[in-house]
């Protein structure tokens, strides 16, 4: 039975296939809370990571040139500001994802050490904007023990790549 | 003596007026993530940009003609067009880069939101359209740009290995962790920076507005040849700073306060300070010409009376367009969209429109009816060819290279 004996012509039943395909593959995508594979999640998390290093490093260092007296007007300020909008959009991208079974255990470490790691930076924010040298040095500890267990992490999702 | 004065203040000006938004922050990013592997990509682009302004230099010069003006007579009104079009676009993403960069500038000095900066900037930018001089607007800022020059004495200050630093470049030894295609999508990104097609728009017109003729072409020739790889110089010494003070503690640049840190820790406040006025004079001078070179293109192609040495009133659809497209680009940055973000994007589809006005160039160049004796000989043509490849290469390779590595990340 062809279907042109509905009064279909075979591209338009094509075209229609080709449509709800297409819908059935964007709803499957879509879906909130995004779940990523294993793959997708060993690179989101290694994203965040990568990009969450990078902002406590920055953090860490403005904090010690601001210590050693090196910016001029609000610049350390403006730096770490942006650094902590960063890190929270590193911790985010990998807070909301919904992990694989797979990776269910380690989900909790992961999230809870990106979060400590933003919390150190605003801290580095606060402190620094409030001008107050002690909270900066106590900022710049903070700031270090994070980025020490970031970079064990990153090496340890490098390493089972 | 005059004249020397006024070559030693063109050189100096291109010297200045090299480095934009793009250059300053994919330098940074490129030498943060690759150390100086990619040097050589500044080189080729450094090359490539006065092969491409020198010709279009030389064919204003001597036809009185600029850009899109040939475009459409080469290409006939509709391809001429469709070039118009994918040119403008990529001008215009320039021109709300260069504007987010001011911004972004003044954020950083004065720590108000570069939001609420960018529509008193981008009123300074069309008063200084409007009202400044050319000769003015293109000196005082290309001057002030060469404050940038502090990034030569910061990488000397850092003391960096530059034994390390001379094997990355010569060896091109790309760091273990990065791969070939992210290595690959910021050569792409460096190459149009270094070759972004507003600067030939500008130079070429600039040209016609300051009256060239034949005789300049020796002037035009050292202001290219010296200005513009003096001006490579300093992409290099932002790169080399990045690859020294922020690579070996992983930091990849996302904002331009990151661009800045190298300068503060080798220089302290005062270097700080000369590199924020680089910044501003480098971007605010950038963003005044991508505007211009919006409204010179456009005019150029409807044959429009257009041009800061005609009166105002004689040019009304010329300065209509640059009224409209710096309404156009504080409409783009108020949507909060990060100029960083656009940056990136600006100098990729910089690679992907080069060989619209290039090749047209190219052929004009070639043409004894419009060049008479100035036509291109075989040096310019050899290398001209081989730019040519090169830049349709990148073209090609930019969007894939752009999906396939998430913008770099």
């Amino acid at each position: 039975l062809s279907v042109v004996d509905f009064g279909y012509d075979d591209a338009v039943v094509k075209r229609l296939a080709g449509g709800l395909l297409l819908l059935t593959l964007l709803s499957a995508t879509a879906c909130r809370p995004s779940a990523p594979d294993q793959h997708g999640w060993q690179s989101s998390a290694e994203q965040a990571v990568t990009d969450m290093v990078s902002e406590v490093a920055t953090s860490r260092l403005t904090v010690q040139q601001q210590l050693r007296g090196r910016f001029v007007g609000r610049y350390a300020v403006v730096v770490l500001t942006y650094s902590e909008e960063a890190a929270g959009k590193a911790s985010d991208s990998v807070s909301t994802l919904q992990p694989p079974p797979s990776a269910r255990p380690s989900y909790e470490g992961l999230t809870s050490l990106l979060s400590d790691a933003t919390d150190a930076v605003a801290g580095a924010r606060i402190a620094v904007a409030a001008g107050d040298d002690q909270a900066s040095r106590e900022a710049v500890a903070d700031l270090s023990k994070a980025l020490a267990r970031l970079r064990t992490l990153a090496d340890r999702l490098r390493a089972a790549r | 003596m005059k004249r020397l004065f006024a070559v030693a203040l063109g050189v100096l000006t291109a010297i200045g007026g090299f480095v934009d938004i793009g250059d300053l922050v994919t330098n940074a990013q490129v030498g943060a993530r690759f150390g100086l592997s990619l040097a050589w990509v500044v080189l080729v682009g450094v090359l490539g940009i006065c092969v491409f302004a020198e010709m279009s230099g030389r064919v204003a010069a001597v036809s009185g003609r600029a850009v899109f003006d040939l475009v459409r007579e080469r290409l006939g009104p509709r391809m001429g067009l469709v070039n118009l079009v994918g040119s403008m676009a990529v001008t215009l993403l320039t021109f709300v880069a260069e504007i987010g960069g001011v911004a972004l500038s003044l954020e950083l000095v004065s720590s108000v939101n570069e939001v609420l900066l960018v529509p008193f900037i981008a009123f300074l930018v069309w008063a200084v359209l409007w009202r400044a001089r050319f000769s003015v607007m293109e000196n005082v800022l290309g001057l002030l740009g060469l404050a940038l020059i502090v990034y030569v004495v910061a990488l000397w200050k850092l003391g960096p290995d530059w034994s390390h630093l001379t094997q990355q470049w010569l060896t091109v030894d790309k760091p273990g962790d990065e791969t070939w295609l992210t290595w690959s999508y910021y050569a792409v990104a460096l190459f149009g920076a270094a070759l972004t097609p507003y600067e030939v728009f500008f130079f070429s017109s600039g040209g016609i507005e300051e009256k060239w003729g034949p005789k300049d072409i020796a002037t035009m020739r050292t202001n290219v040849f010296i200005g513009f790889p003096l001006g490579g110089l300093l992409s290099l010494a932002i790169a080399g700073c990045a690859a020294t003070a922020l690579g070996p503690l992983d930091i990849t640049v996302d904002s331009l306060g990151q661009v800045g840190l190298p300068v503060a820790v080798a220089l302290g406040k005062i270097g700080l300070a000369v590199a924020l006025v680089g910044f501003v004079a480098a971007t605010f001078g950038a963003a005044c010409e991508t505007g211009l070179s919006v409204g010179y293109s456009i005019a150029q192609y409807f044959g429009w009376q257009w041009g800061k040495y005609v009166r105002p009133n004689l040019a009304a659809r010329f300065h209509l367009v640059l009224v409209l497209s710096t309404l156009l680009a504080v409409g783009v940055l108020m949507t909060t969209v990060d100029p960083i973000l656009v940056t990136e994007a600006s100098v990729v589809f910089s690679a992907v429109a080069l060989p619209l006005t290039y090749f047209p160039i190219l052929v004009v160049a070639n043409d004894r009816d419009y060049m008479g004796e100035h036509v291109n000989g075989r040096l310019a043509n050899g290398l001209g060819t081989f730019y040519l490849v090169v830049i349709v290469v990148a073209a090609v390779a930019a969007v894939p290279l752009m999906v396939l590595t998430g913008m770099g990340s």
